[in-house]
């Protein structure tokens, strides 16, 4: 049947062809169908919904219509369970005496249906060609379809991918930024800390120059004053100090050069530093001058460890207080214990102390300012000696920092 | 007395250096920028020399690297800077200069220092 191969052809067509939306397929295939008539036979096809059959879109008298509630015979074709349905009906625009439909359909999922209309019987060998035809046509429909879904898929993929390159090159800029700003930062804490050293050179020579009494004796409220000047200008001195000492760390611009160095030999000269503050809140700082052992850690760093946990201990430990320095070996780790009797750390700070900016507000460091950055960079030094860092603490009891280095008995 | 050149462009820490040395009985000379120091040392003999490292006209470290390309004996040098970046500190080594002093300073260790590079302790 000539009909059935222009069909085909013309629905191979109209798929090569368009690469609009759906709905201007539909209609496109409808326009072809308009096309199928001829003498003895037509053509026609029919949309509708999936689920309850109700038509959407077709064709009759060479145009389009939507509306179908009084076609009888769309309802029956709808409503019967059958693939393949015969009617006859008296001739009119669409149909000749002798019609066929059958259902366009992937399996059991039944889309629309196609009617072939004839002046004369329609035999087995064209209802076997028609379903052939039909069943070719719902295919070619359905995969159309599933194509244009594959492409908007692979649409909406090739979108997220060029979206998600330029979302990586965003955050690769701005980790270049980033970069460059904390280069800068450090840059200008490192200036920073060179600018405020030069006046402060002057405020504490001359003061200690006034307290050597060189150029002559001081009355009683002028050595109290000086001695003032020299403590605000160290507090001062260590903030600087701090400020630089954590922009070296972030920046991994800390050196570590360690070397052969008597721990006890280390805590005495600290001690030593620390007297006039502990020698005026009458706290004793006891530890083993005894202890002799050899230890492999960079002596700055190592004293500024000491220095920062002693003078901690000294602020929050009352007057009259002890503070112990114990030194342990075990098996070459060497263990060094601060251990004070002053008010002790609540438990829920024991883990946030070690951050950076972190105050606890307690009556000792109300009247203390301070930059809060001294037990991050005491942990840090004590990282780089292969060490770490442990609290002990009951409130009102003490607190005991615990550090443990690893192999560094010599 | 021995003579020691003080190279400092901060007044009052060249006031300090200075009241301190003289009263340690030493003649101290000031050089207020770098291009001053490195004409004294040129023209004139010192036992000690105290050298800041950021100076306008001429830093310390250029100072230094004038000197060596010139072949000038120097004597014995104590660098006394606020930059306390361990960089620096190398870079002093690399001319020969243990004694890096970083400011503040502390005036015993000071004089301490003075008196060790001078053969004094």
């Amino acid at each position: 049947m000539n009909i059935i191969n222009k069909s085909l052809n013309l629905i191979d067509d109209i798929i090569n062809n368009t690469n609009a939306q759906s709905v201007n397929f539909y209609q496109n295939v409808l326009k072809m169908m308009s096309s199928l008539y001829e003498n003895n036979f037509s053509i026609s096809i029919f949309f509708c919904e999936d689920s309850n059959y109700t038509l959407k879109l077709g064709i009759k008298n060479n145009k389009f219509i939507t509306n179908f509630q009084h076609e009888e015979i769309f309802k029956k074709i709808i409503e019967t369970k059958e693939k393949a349905y015969i009617f006859k009906s008296n001739e009119n625009e669409l149909f000749y005496k002798n019609s066929l439909s059958v259902k366009l359909s992937i399996r059991d999922s039944v889309f629309g249906f196609m009617i072939l209309s004839s002046k004369e019987e329609i035999d087995s060998n064209i209802q076997t060609s028609f379903e052939a035809l039909v069943n070719i046509i719902s295919y070619k429909i359905k995969d159309y379809e599933l194509n244009e879904v594959f492409k908007i898929q692979l649409k909406a993929m090739q979108d997220a991918f060029v979206e998600k390159e330029a979302a990586l090159d965003i955050v690769k800029k701005q980790h270049k930024k980033l970069q460059e700003l904390d280069k800068t930062k450090n840059l200008f804490l490192a200036n920073i800390s060179h600018e405020l050293r030069t006046p402060l050179n002057a405020i504490i020579g001359f003061s200690q120059a006034l307290d050597s009494k060189i150029f002559g004796e001081l009355n009683e409220k002028q050595a109290e004053y000086i001695k003032d000047i020299q403590i605000s200008s160290l507090h001062l001195l260590g903030m600087i100090n701090e400020i630089l000492d954590i922009s070296k760390l972030e920046a991994n611009a800390m050196k570590f050069n360690p070397a052969e160095l008597n721990s006890t030999q280390v805590i005495k000269e600290v001690v030593n530093i620390l007297e006039p503050l502990y020698k005026n809140k009458e706290i004793d700082i006891i530890f083993n001058s005894n202890f002799d052992y050899k230890i492999n850690a960079d002596y700055q760093k190592f004293q500024q460890i000491l220095y920062n946990l002693l003078s901690n201990a000294i602020k929050f430990t009352g007057k009259n207080g002890t503070i112990e320095v114990i030194q342990e070996v075990k098996n070459k780790d060497y263990i060094l214990k601060i251990k004070d009797n002053g008010v002790g750390i609540d438990k829920k700070y024991h883990n946030k102390i070690f951050k950076k900016f972190v105050h606890i507000d307690n009556i000792y460091s109300k009247s203390q300012s301070s930059t809060g950055l001294g037990l991050p960079i005491t942990k840090e030094l004590v990282k780089l000696h292969n060490g770490k860092i442990t609290l002990e603490s009951e409130i009102n009891k003490g607190s005991t920092f615990i550090m443990e280095f690893k192999k560094i008995i010599l | 007395m021995k003579k020691i050149l003080i190279v400092e462009d901060n007044e009052l820490n060249m006031k300090l250096f200075y009241d301190i040395l003289q009263f340690q009985n030493y003649q101290p000379i000031k050089a207020m920028d770098g291009l001053e120091g490195y004409e004294k040392i040129k023209s004139e003999n010192f036992d000690l020399i105290i050298l800041d490292i950021q100076l306008p006209k001429m830093t310390g470290f250029q100072l230094l690297e004038k000197l060596k390309e010139e072949n000038i004996k120097l004597p014995p040098i104590i660098i006394a800077s606020a930059c306390a970046m361990d960089e620096d500190k190398r870079k002093a080594q690399s001319y020969g200069i243990n004694d890096y002093i970083t400011k503040p300073i502390d005036i015993n260790s000071f004089v301490k220092t003075i008196k060790q590079k001078l053969g004094e302790s």
